[in-house]
């Protein structure tokens, strides 16, 4: 009870006295989550706008004689007549460590039952990116744990890597695994008291649902819960049951909750999933407020919807913090058509795609990257040397493969160098073939890949390949760990290094069975 | 589309011609009827429709509307006349009446404007503010 009065007797002392000065306007029409104005003739692009009945508002289209606005919630009380007044602010959302481990709606609100969110700071959700000079090239990995990327797509800090494909091929598994990652990295890193040891960049992640139906929001949730990563992890959630301002408004959001991390000097990583729903909710939003409509029904602006959200991903210099906000987007393809309107936008935003096939997943081959149209345009500035040591040539090795394998199917007769080739690729890919939620760490994939490339698993079934790698990465995590050590701290593969993986590998390779 | 946006246009150049020194004039506006009934534009309707709404707004924007609990003294009102006068740099009628919903304080009108010094405009923000 004491703490309710001292509640009030703050706000008290914090209550202008002094005459409020307020904008009015009378609604002229609602529907499908849009409210006509008249009035409001002093209103601010993108302000918030007071409902009755605590609802809130954004003034997003400023015409003479009305002014067209998003209702953030249930519209069905608001009628013809009602009065709205401004607010002075511009639609802002609670962001800090305070977040962490919760799940929000797109303003901020904790949906989790968790209780109020007590975050000690505001962002307004539409920010101007950062410009030339604080930013930096970026030159850090984010490890998203998931060997096919890391090794032949690498995503640094700072980046904005497009996750692209059909539904059901896996970009959602993708940005888990990545979320997962960062967790596990953390917790290794984490001293017994909490805190980091010096010197250690722990990565937060901000997941946004945008349209996803609420049982996979929750399921999405439920893993990453399971496996702790909720600690690192703010989940902002828009489902399809969400209105379209909510929608439209949840990537903002989310991303204004990375950049507190970013101007904070830290790292965080966000992943839209997906941009698609978010422009649809767009499209929506637009059509009902009367605006120009364009190719495939979307307004002029949607480039722009993208573009302004995604170059607020950056990595920051030294004199601005060094903090890193790095994106994953997410699009969904129609029948693998990239060529549509918002995939051929995001990907030229983007610093890369990874784009995941159908016929790849169907085959068995997850994930399903798809290494010819996949691109990181960062490329190896985002690795550490030891990846880049055992997977410099692996991406043209794989290439080479696809085509030597169309070939081969003409002909039986093949030379010794082809089918050595088609040998080594077709182990490659079993190698990337990775479950699941079950990210590896960096030494690990050093060290397997290092395995494969000097030829430890020619000899071994092409089917028997992934099984065997499973047992070889058990004996290195549970007998090697001095090992993986070694390779985790110096980040590369010494002579030494060299010889005590030789030594390892052959070991395991003795007693295993072929 | 196009022809109503014209249609607006015209009906807002109807209501500026109806105007003396920034304030609606009656006769300008029977003028205007005059012209329009002597000479009926297509649309005209329409045309009626948009001039009233501007007419309407130039009528709202030239007065202060004050509301009340408790009537203030005649010289707080000339002083809250010159004041808004100043504000908007344009001659402002000052109408007032009374409302008892207030408690206590005075809420002034112009146009889309509020100005609110009433309890209970301040008990609406507290409860705002520790919702």
């Amino acid at each position: 009870m004491s703490s309710i009065i001292e509640q009030i007797e703050r706000e008290i002392a914090h209550l202008e006295t002094a005459t409020t000065r307020k904008n009015r306007g009378t609604i002229l029409s609602v529907g499908d989550g849009v409210a006509k104005i008249d009035g409001l003739s002093k209103v601010m692009y993108n302000e918030m706008i007071e409902f009755p009945g605590g609802l809130t508002g954004i003034a997003l289209n400023l015409e003479e004689e009305a002014v067209g606005c998003v209702v953030l919630g249930d519209t069905s009380k608001l009628k013809e007549g009602d009065e709205v007044n401004t607010t002075g602010r511009l639609l802002s959302v609670p962001v800090g460590r305070e977040l962490l481990g919760r799940v929000v709606d797109a303003l901020g609100q904790p949906v989790d039952g968790k209780g109020p969110v007590e975050a000690k700071e505001f962002f307004p959700v539409e920010k101007i990116a950062p410009g030339i000079i604080p930013r930096k090239s970026v030159d850090q990995p984010l490890q998203t744990g998931i060997m096919a990327i890391d090794a032949m797509i690498p995503i640094g800090r700072g980046q904005r890597e497009l996750i692209i494909g059909d539904r059901q091929t896996g970009k959602t598994t993708i940005a888990i695994d990545t979320i997962l990652n960062q967790a596990q990295i953390n917790n290794q890193a984490k001293k017994a008291d909490g805190a980091f040891p010096e010197g250690f960049r722990p990565v937060y992640s901000i997941y946004v649902a945008v349209g996803q139906k609420n049982s996979n929001i929750a399921r999405t949730i439920g893993i990453l819960e399971a496996h702790g990563a909720m600690e690192y992890t703010i989940v902002v959630a828009a489902p399809a049951a969400d209105n379209p301002a909510n929608q439209y408004l949840a990537p903002y959001s989310g991303c204004a909750m990375g950049e507190w991390f970013m101007q904070n000097g830290m790292d965080a990583v966000i992943i839209y999933d997906d941009l698609s729903k978010q422009a649809v909710a767009y499209r929506q939003m637009s059509l009902v407020l009367k605006r120009p409509s364009g190719r495939e029904a979307y307004p002029g602006d949607v480039f722009y919807l993208h573009s302004r959200l995604l170059e607020r991903a950056a990595r920051l210099n030294a004199e601005n913090g060094n903090g890193s906000l790095t994106a994953l987007p997410i699009i969904e393809t129609q029948a693998g058509d990239v060529a549509a309107y918002i995939p051929t936008n995001v990907i030229s935003i983007t610093d890369g795609q990874i784009f995941l096939e159908t016929d790849l997943f169907n085959q068995g081959i997850r994930p399903a990257i798809s290494v010819g149209l996949s691109v990181s345009r960062v490329g190896s500035a985002a690795q550490i040397k030891a990846i880049k040591q055992v997977a410099g040539t692996v991406k043209l090795e794989l290439a080479q493969f696809r085509e030597l394998q169309a070939f081969a199917q003409f002909g039986s007769d093949l030379d010794a160098k082809t089918k050595a080739q088609l040998d080594r690729g077709s182990r490659i890919v079993e190698l990337f073939k990775q479950p699941a939620f079950s990210p590896k760490a960096a030494e690990i994939q050093v060290a397997l890949l290092w395995a494969v490339q000097n030829g430890y698993f020619d000899d071994i079934d092409v089917g028997g390949v992934t099984q065997a790698i499973g047992a070889l990465e058990e004996i290195l995590s549970t007998k090697r760990e001095g090992l993986l050590a070694k390779i985790r701290s110096e980040k590369q593969i010494t002579d030494a290094i060299a010889a005590e993986l030789k030594e390892a590998v052959e070991s395991w390779k003795a007693g295993y069975a072929v | 589309m196009q022809t109503d946006k014209k249609l607006q246009k015209f009906a807002k150049g109807l209501a500026e011609l109806s105007l003396e020194e920034g304030m609606v004039s009656a006769e300008k506006v029977e003028a205007v009827l005059r012209a329009l009934k002597k000479r009926p534009p297509h649309r005209l309707k329409t045309i009626l429709k948009h001039y009233l709404y501007y007419i309407r707004k130039a009528i709202d924007r030239s007065r202060a509307v004050i509301e009340y609990a408790g009537a203030p003294d005649d010289s707080s009102i000339a002083t809250i006349h010159k004041s808004l006068t100043e504000t908007y740099r344009r001659t402002l009628t000052l109408e007032s009446r009374e409302n008892p919903s207030l408690i206590a304080g005075f809420r002034i009108a112009v146009g889309d404007d509020l100005y609110d010094a009433s309890v209970t405009g301040r008990l609406d923000n507290l409860s705002k503010s520790v919702r």
